[in-house]
């Protein structure tokens, strides 16, 4: 399974029209929006969506080491591979972490490691176990180190109760939560924890 | 696909949002309770009686969806309510407030920037929407009122790496409510709710020292003016914060960075890495009695009846164990896709509020 480009698409849109209609943006003067706007239309003349980049090959080499370095973690192959095309986001209570930033850098969605630094210190039995990936008003979303999954944990109960197909159907299910779109092709679920990652394609198992 | 954003919420929702502020309304009586512990001003200590839910359990996975679909309708109605959208107005301005008129989670843009040779990113202050009482707790006759505005509140949850000061959110649930209630128990206990006095929490982007200034901020934000009641909160708040933005407890920033030394290299042999972790965890285990009275039981065990927390919060009853006036019907529409807000039409005027 592929990430959605439709969705990440939409959701490029919708954080356009956000910023167009923001406090801030109508609060810049003429030089500076006209700036912004240049540099909106370059990032998209270079294939790039427009306010969910996807991260620099240098920022994963440097997240790498720093998750092992400071986390005791390696990240698996396939969140490298999704942070090279979405670095994160945060909409409508759903985050997906991205690539931590440097101290004197702003931070414009949850860093991987910071996130998981403060979780693993709040519910110590998670520590190592689950590698956090993101998070809505619901679940946490992590990868399950010792089984090599990606699943949904209870906010409540901080255990899982999903296991999603890989981390493309994670951020897909995502993603639908975050701009509100539900009628993708589902990925089941009754909720219940599976004992073996779905053979069904999908996006979502948090509405179904 | 069906597209309902422009849906007015329903008569049942706003109503059960009415009664949601009401009750609000009648949880302290004194506003000055409300500095009483400066570290988490405005927040009570809800005791209730409860037990954890099976997580597999039928009623959780009812409790889940429900809300699901339900959470839309009533950003929407908690935006049109004549109180709550003057509240809303002053937690989340007004471009959050557009984004609960569409039934999303609240944001407002703080920046764009661009690093060299990096693609334009934003900074947003991000809000969710969060269960008081959590949805893994069964409250004895109470499960009607578990997914009810009266049982909501919109908490700022924006985090700025290692910082996690502007998200109160995860200080509750870590220090309070995950160690109360993550060890299943046989039978019923009270458990302690950090419950906000207000519907969104904190409650001001701005400080105000006085009701004008308040009122003008206000009239600024094309708000209606508050009842006594709220502004009088709104003061006190701002009060406690000292007019500056909350912050949740230094102490608790001090826990999570010590946890952050625990997976370094050096650490790594299993037997000290456990050893750590088993202190840290005792620590925090130490912090949250320091909030929590003598009958709260953490991890398990009751602190006991010769405990004094050194941290003294109002203590309430909310009655969040009753029925609600007005109950919200379960079998609702799943929320729906955004569209896009419009522009608003008035721009802000500066006012005597001090910015924080």
């Amino acid at each position: 399974m592929n990430l959605n480009e439709k969705l990440l698409r939409e959701l490029s849109d919708l954080f356009l029209g956000d910023l167009r209609s923001s406090e801030y943006y109508r609060g810049l003067g003429a030089d500076d929006r006209a700036n912004l706007e240049k540099q909106l239309a370059r990032d998209a003349a270079n294939g790039v969506r427009p306010l969910v980049p996807g991260a620099s090959p240098d920022q994963v080499a440097k997240l790498c080491a720093q998750c092992e370095a400071e986390l005791g973690v390696t990240l698996p192959a396939s969140l490298l591979l999704v942070l090279t095309v979405v670095d994160g986001f945060v909409e409508n209570g759903v985050s997906l972490y991205g690539a931590d930033r440097e101290p004197t850098e702003e931070e414009t969605v949850p860093g991987l490691i910071a996130q998981n630094l403060a979780l693993w210190s709040a519910f110590p039995a998670t520590a190592q176990k689950y590698l956090f990936v993101g998070d809505s008003e619901l679940w946490f979303f992590a990868y399950e180190i010792p089984t090599s999954t990606y699943v949904a944990i209870s906010r409540s109960t901080v255990s899982p109760v999903h296991r999603f197909s890989g981390l493309e159907a994670l951020v897909n299910d995502m993603l639908a939560q975050a701009i509100g779109r539900f009628d993708e092709d589902s990925e089941d679920t009754s909720g219940a924890l599976q004992s073996q990652a779905p053979k069904l394609p999908g996006t979502d198992f948090s509405l179904n | 696909m069906s597209n309902s954003s422009s849906k007015p919420p329903s008569a049942e929702m706003r109503a059960a949002v009415d009664e949601a502020i009401k009750e609000l309304e009648k949880l302290i009586s004194d506003p000055a309770s409300i500095g009483a512990c400066p570290e988490l001003p405005g927040i009570v200590l809800d005791r209730i009686v409860g037990q954890p839910l099976d997580r597999t359990s039928e009623e959780y996975d009812q409790t889940t969806k429900a809300y699901v679909k339900m959470r839309g309708e009533y950003l929407k109605a908690l935006a049109l309510h004549p109180v709550g959208r003057s509240l809303s107005l002053l937690a989340v301005g007004p471009d959050g407030v557009r984004l609960m008129e569409s039934g999303h989670s609240p944001s407002s843009v703080i920046n764009a920037a661009q690093a060299i040779d990096q693609p334009v990113r934003f900074r947003r202050q991000h809000y969710n929407c969060h269960h008081i009482i959590p949805k893994s707790v069964a409250v004895a006759g109470g499960r009607a009122a578990i997914n009810h505005p009266r049982n909501f509140v919109i908490a700022n949850t924006t985090r700025r790496g290692r910082d996690q000061s502007q998200n109160p959110h995860h200080f509750w649930h870590a220090l309070f409510l995950h160690p109360q209630t993550h060890r299943s128990v046989d039978q019923s206990n009270p458990i302690y709710i950090p419950r906000p006095v207000f519907p969104l929490y904190p409650p001001i982007r701005d400080g105000f020292r006085s009701a004008e200034g308040l009122r003008k901020q206000l009239a600024a934000l094309g708000a209606t003016p508050l009842p006594e009641i709220w502004e009088g909160r709104i003061l006190e708040f701002s009060k406690a914060t000292g007019h500056k933005p909350y912050s949740v407890p230094k102490q608790f920033h001090e826990l999570t960075q010590g946890f952050g030394e625990l997976f370094k290299k050096e650490n790594r042999d299993p037997e000290a890495n456990q050893a750590v972790r088993d202190k840290l965890a005792a620590k925090a285990e130490t912090f949250a009695a320091e909030w929590l009275p003598g009958d709260a039981c953490i991890n398990g065990k009751t602190l006991g009846p010769n405990h004094q927390p050194k941290h003294q919060l109002p203590v309430v009853e909310s009655g969040l164990t009753t029925k609600p006036s007005n109950k919200i019907s379960e079998n609702r529409k799943r929320q729906e896709k955004r569209v896009r807000p419009p522009t608003p039409a008035r721009r802000l005027e500066p006012s005597q509020s001090v910015r924080i």
